[in-house]
């Protein structure tokens, strides 16, 4: 059964445009991933049952069916990362997909290079939670999750619980984005989750407390009308801050 | 002759009792009766039935004396005799009673008549007018029905989109138009609410009556009066009301169903819309998709980095792309606007959270320029889309890109004021002049000094604009003048603070 256990991540790219799929391979593999495609989306719930990828870079806009609904059909099964590609600018259809269960998404187009930081950063995710790493290191910043420690080039950063339970969650998905929704769910569970206000004052504090300059934040990163990211050391030097930290 | 009309009931009433005379002459030659005054009775009621109270009176006169005739002596008048003072009497209470019953009868008749007439012109009215589907055609049927039922010629007067009337189905000389038509709008004027309906009559000559409804302009009737005939004239008068209410109803139905027309089919236009801007979103980013992806993975081909000049053309490649991208966007943007189709999705986000996502879009487009950053805190939250402002702000951003040299510093600042809050785009560019700090939002706008600086829709501060207004905002450009810099003011309304904001940071 496990023959190709050597070769790098298997990628099931899913998009009925062969010009796409086709310089996807090309980058895809040029950077060590191996590929199979898929162009329908009964085509990409077979391919997902049989080979098993790694990772799933999943079009919106498929000739059989909506993306999503692949995506459900997965979730209903698989803990699989998955990349949704979408040309639709709708910040509401991003939070959709990601309440249900997408890892990151693009929008077309886009370039190699951004997927590729993507894909890295939904793939560690599924390796870390095999190790099972207590602590978050992004540039100066590191997160102690297991002891409720947070320092700040080695100094350690005073938090509220509040404070604390946010940078903790986000650590906890760290790299990916939250929506607004899962961030309130989590500190706020018995209250309606209609208004940000309080998400946003309480994001503005802890800036405050762990950002280098927080009117301009590189370790938590709003992503506009969708939610918030804490980003990797690999998303914080693809941001041009490597030099500026380090 | 109204002479001749009035006098006519009363010969009629002599020639009844002439025959009446005649019968009783006859009877009472073959069989020799008391009295024949009950046969003198047949024409006393006939005429008060036909003709009312006085030729009944008159007949009473006539048959109580023309009765005298046959008490005995038979044929000497002028006998008084008890009997035929009873007669007389009798005669007279039956002719005054008979008269006024049967008056009264006959005028109740002929109100039930005129209102019957009066109904059907409605009835006729309504039919007609069912039968259209504009406004216009309303009118006209109205025009042609009042002519109709009142037998008089008429003149429309329609408003148009300009403003101004235009006379039709006028059965009136030229003159006589052009006379009313000037007449027309003061009366349209003062005859008071769009709802009410309204009529004067002009010169002893003219009715001028109002034609409207709830949302259309008023249009305005002329009739004529037939003034050798003042029963007729009434009754026309009395007449209109009920066909002008008529009229409005229709026109008011006829609004309504145009509204529901008009929605449907807003709606369905919005459903094309969507899907057309889907395809074309679709249709155009997915070659692109294919194109920048390409350039991308080629611009990353080991062996191209040993080659400088065919990596740069793969990098070209994906810029451009990037650039013809933020185009269709312009232009899908534009058609939304147009379309009405700009809603935006307010949420509560921090101003600085704009910025920075704006410049990090607009990041390649400000290279080589000097960009600074000053948030003044405590910043309010802010109620906006944030979507759609962080677009505005990225075209304003880049239009200062566009409009200053290499090197040249751009500044964004945040900051509150009395109303709200203030995001400021400041460069040291080329500046404006008074005409061009109102006209840049204009579309297609682009500096007629700056003829040379090529790239870019044309549309993005027009689009900035109106992203902003649609969020409740106003955009101000100023300059200190030619050369001297640009600023662009974006005021925006500031978020209603949330009750014990601060309680939840426990």
């Amino acid at each position: 059964m496990t023959v190709e256990a050597p070769a790098g991540p298997l990628v099931l790219v899913v998009d009925d445009e062969l010009a796409i799929r086709r310089f996807l391979r090309t980058g895809l593999e040029m950077h060590g991933f191996r590929v199979i495609e898929a162009e329908t989306a009964r085509q990409a719930t077979e391919l997902a049952v049989m080979r098993q990828p790694d990772l799933v870079v999943l079009d919106l806009g498929l000739p059989d069916a909506d993306g999503a609904v692949v995506l459900e059909a997965l979730r209903s099964w698989s803990q699989v990362p998955v990349i949704v590609l979408s040309v639709r600018k709708l910040e509401p259809e991003k939070v959709r997909l990601l309440e249900s269960g997408a890892d990151d998404y693009i929008v077309k187009p886009f370039g190699m290079a951004e997927l590729l930081a993507r894909a890295r950063v939904v793939l560690r995710r599924t390796v870390r939670q095999e190790t099972a790493e207590p602590i978050v290191r992004v540039g100066a910043l590191q997160i102690d999750i297991a002891r409720r420690l947070v320092s700040r080039d080695g100094n350690a950063v005073i938090l509220s619980p509040k404070q604390f339970a946010l940078l903790r969650t986000l650590a906890v998905h760290h790299g990916h984005v939250l929506t607004h929704r899962q961030l309130m769910r989590e500190l706020w569970p018995q209250e309606p989750v209609e208004d940000v206000q309080y998400l946003r004052i309480l994001m503005k504090k802890l800036r405050n407390r762990i950002e280098p300059d927080p009117a301009q934040p590189i370790y938590i990163v709003t992503e506009l009308a969708v939610g918030y990211r804490l980003r990797t050391q690999e998303q914080l030097d693809a941001a041009g801050y490597a030099e500026a930290m380090r | 002759m109204p002479g001749l009309r009035l006098l006519l009931p009363y010969l009629k009433t002599v020639a009844l009792i002439a025959l009446a005379t005649t019968v009783a002459g006859v009877v009472v030659w073959f069989a020799p009766l008391d009295s024949v005054s009950a046969i003198y009775m047949l024409p006393i009621l006939l005429s008060a039935i036909r003709w009312g109270t006085g030729p009944a009176i008159a007949a009473a006169l006539l048959g109580a004396f023309m009765t005298s005739l046959f008490y005995p002596p038979l044929f000497s008048p002028l006998v008084f005799e008890p009997a035929q003072m009873i007669d007389l009497a009798t005669s007279l209470v039956v002719a005054l009673t008979v008269g006024t019953l049967a008056g009264r009868m006959r005028t109740e008749m002929l109100r039930a008549k005129q209102n019957e007439r009066a109904i059907r012109h409605v009835y006729e009215l309504s039919s007609a007018i069912l039968a259209t589907s504009d406004v216009e055609a309303v009118y006209d049927a109205v025009a042609d029905h009042v002519s109709e039922a009142l037998g008089q010629p008429v003149a429309l007067f329609v408003p148009q989109d300009r403003g101004d009337l235009r006379a039709t189905r006028t059965s009136l000389s030229e003159e006589e138009t052009a006379a009313l038509a000037l007449a027309v709008p003061a009366f349209l004027t003062t005859s008071g609410g769009p709802d009410t309906l309204a009529m004067t009559i002009l010169g002893d000559r003219w009715l001028l009556c109002r034609i409207a409804s709830g949302q259309e302009r008023p249009a305005a009737l002329a009739l004529r009066l037939d003034t050798t005939d003042q029963q007729g004239h009434d009754g026309a008068v009395a007449q209109i009301p009920a066909l002008l209410a008529e009229s409005a109803r229709s026109l008011e139905r006829l609004g309504l169903s145009q509204a529901l027309a008009d929605r449907k089919l807003r709606r369905q236009a919005d459903e094309l819309r969507d899907i057309l801007v889907e395809s074309v979103s679709h249709e155009l980013r997915t070659p692109l998709t294919g194109i920048m992806g390409a350039a991308s993975v080629l611009a990353a081909v080991p062996d191209l980095a040993a080659r400088p000049a065919l990596r740069s053309l793969a990098d070209g490649i994906e810029q451009e792309a990037r650039r013809l991208d933020r185009l269709i966007q312009d232009v899908l943007d534009l058609g939304r606007i147009r379309a009405g189709a700009l809603q935006p999705r307010l949420d509560t986000v921090d101003p600085a959270d704009i910025v920075n996502d704006a410049l990090d879009s607009a990041a390649d487009r400000l290279r080589g320029r000097l960009v600074s950053r000053r948030f003044r805190e405590p910043l309010p939250l802010i109620r906006v889309d944030p979507v759609l402002l962080a677009q505005a702000l990225v075209n304003v951003i880049e239009n200062a890109a566009k409009y200053t040299q290499d090197g040249a510093s751009i500044g964004i600042t945040v900051e509150r004021n009395v109303d709200g809050c203030v995001i400021t785009v400041s460069d040291d560019g080329l500046g404006l002049n008074a005409r061009e700090a109102e006209e840049i939002f204009e579309r297609f706008h682009r500096g007629e000094r700056h003829a040379d600086i090529a790239g870019g829709s044309g549309l993005g501060l027009t689009i900035a604009r109106i992203f902003v207004e649609a969020n409740g905002g106003r955009i101000v450009a100023s300059s200190e003048g030619p050369n001297r810099g640009t600023a662009m003011r974006i005021h925006l309304p500031i978020a209603k603070a949330a009750a014990g904001g601060d309680d939840h940071d426990r």
